[in-house]
């Protein structure tokens, strides 16, 4: 089991964002969320990744609880979980220094290699192009081997090749035994990849 | 008269004259110490305040926007009650002193820190926060992040104080007491030596604040040009 949420809701603003009764996302994917905008795709994996605290609910991740949970502990299962933001964002600096944040002295241009985008070291992220943005931003995640890797919307603002190569790279993550929640927003290519999927409905 | 003067007041510029260098390192060692204390309270204030939204935070910001104009008389004026000898910290016996100059100077650096710091950490994109923290980010390195993303703003806001203390005239006055070598600043010496019609020499300190406020501006530039 990746990932288990009961009676979960998230509210902000007096808005409900997000309301689920219960999902078991079973392992190892990868697994879909899917559901029109505003029915809290980005909320759940906010949620799952442990940055998004639930207004009320259960939530655990390979069977650790991450909510409601000491921020301690959550940081211990946090650690195993990495999320990428539909619009990747990058800090100052190289792109480089960007996938060893807080990598612990691995090798970054090795992770950037891993993704074919050994050339992008020592460019700032502000000159990539969107597809460049997305292998650098996975290289960045999966140099912290995580056991759960949370993609909101991977192909976004892709082309037809950068998607492609979205889709070949969650395979390959997927096949050497990480975890991966993916959200999608319409994409019939990326829906056809997954094992498992939830649809979310309009949080009210 | 006048060029006659420009003529004088370079040469005692690259002479080296002691009024003039005394003053200068009394002015550099006092603004320098003011703006940096000014730094390491007022940063982390201007996190917290940047990083959140509410009445309370606005109104602090207010507060610390208002203290931007604060005129430096009356900088002198609160901190001289504070100081004097039946003031709260009057047993300190600091009036007169550097470090009473750098007291005053850091009340008025310290609401440019926090006020132009805020306004950057602000800037920042709201999911830096969050960014660091699925990368692995501890508390710790969570504000090192954003200290980091803000750095040219933050750096701007330090240059931006330190140009207004090392050029303030009233705080050096009324709590320095204007002591040769000791408490006499590069403001007060334009101030005294012109009345006493050293009209030169008063130039020569004018050149050298403009050649500080060049140098400050300079700065701020790099700092704003390395920001993207």
């Amino acid at each position: 089991m990746l990932a288990e949420a009961r009676d979960l809701q998230v509210v902000r603003d007096g808005r409900v964002l997000l309301a689920l009764e219960h999902v078991a996302i079973p392992g190892p994917g990868p697994a879909m969320v899917e559901g029109p905008n505003g029915s809290g795709k980005s909320t759940l994996l906010a949620v799952l990744a442990g940055l998004q605290p639930p207004t009320r609910g259960i939530v655990e991740v390979f069977g650790e609880r991450l909510w409601p949970a000491a921020e301690r502990t959550r940081r211990a299962t946090r650690r195993g979980i990495v999320l990428c933001d539909s619009e990747p964002l990058f800090f100052r600096g190289t792109v480089a220094a960007n996938v060893a944040f807080c990598a612990g002295g691995a090798d970054a241009p090795a992770a950037l290699a891993a993704f074919g985008a050994a050339g992008l070291a020592a460019r700032r992220p502000g000159t990539l192009s969107t597809g460049e943005r997305r292998r650098a931003d996975l290289a960045r995640a999966l140099i912290r081997r995580p056991r759960l890797l949370l993609l909101d919307e991977p192909t976004s603002h892709l082309d037809a090749e950068g998607a492609r190569w979205v889709l070949d790279a969650i395979r390959r993550i997927c096949a050497a035994g990480t975890g991966v929640v993916f959200s999608n927003h319409g994409d019939r290519d990326l829906a056809a990849l997954a094992a498992f999927r939830l649809t979310l409905g309009k949080a009210s | 008269m006048f060029r006659e003067s420009v003529a004088t007041a370079f040469d005692l510029l690259l002479s080296l004259d002691v009024r003039v260098v005394e003053a200068a390192r009394v002015t550099l060692l006092c603004s320098l110490s003011a703006t940096l204390l000014a730094g390491l309270l007022g940063v982390p204030a201007a996190m917290a305040l940047g990083r959140r939204k509410g009445r309370l935070v606005r109104s602090a910001l207010l507060v610390a926007r208002t203290g931007m104009a604060l005129p430096t008389v009356v900088v002198g004026l609160l901190v001289y009650g504070l100081l004097s000898r039946a003031g709260p910290l009057g047993p300190l016996d600091l009036l007169y002193t550097p470090a009473a100059i750098v007291c005053g100077e850091f009340f008025l650096a310290l609401p440019i820190v926090v006020a132009l710091a805020a306004e950057s950490f602000a800037a920042l994109d709201p999911r830096t926060e969050r960014a660091a923290i699925t990368l692995g980010a501890g508390p710790r390195r969570v504000r090192l992040t954003l200290l980091r993303e803000a750095g040219p703003g933050v750096v701007a806001a330090h240059l931006a104080a330190f140009g207004r203390v090392v050029s303030e005239l009233g705080i050096a006055f009324m709590l320095g007491g204007n002591i040769a070598g000791r408490t006499r600043t590069l403001t007060t010496t334009i101030a005294m030596e012109t009345q006493k019609g050293l009209f030169a020499l008063g130039l020569a300190v004018g050149f050298l604040l403009i050649l500080l406020a060049l140098g400050v501006n300079a700065g701020a530039m790099l700092a704003r040009a390395r920001a993207r």
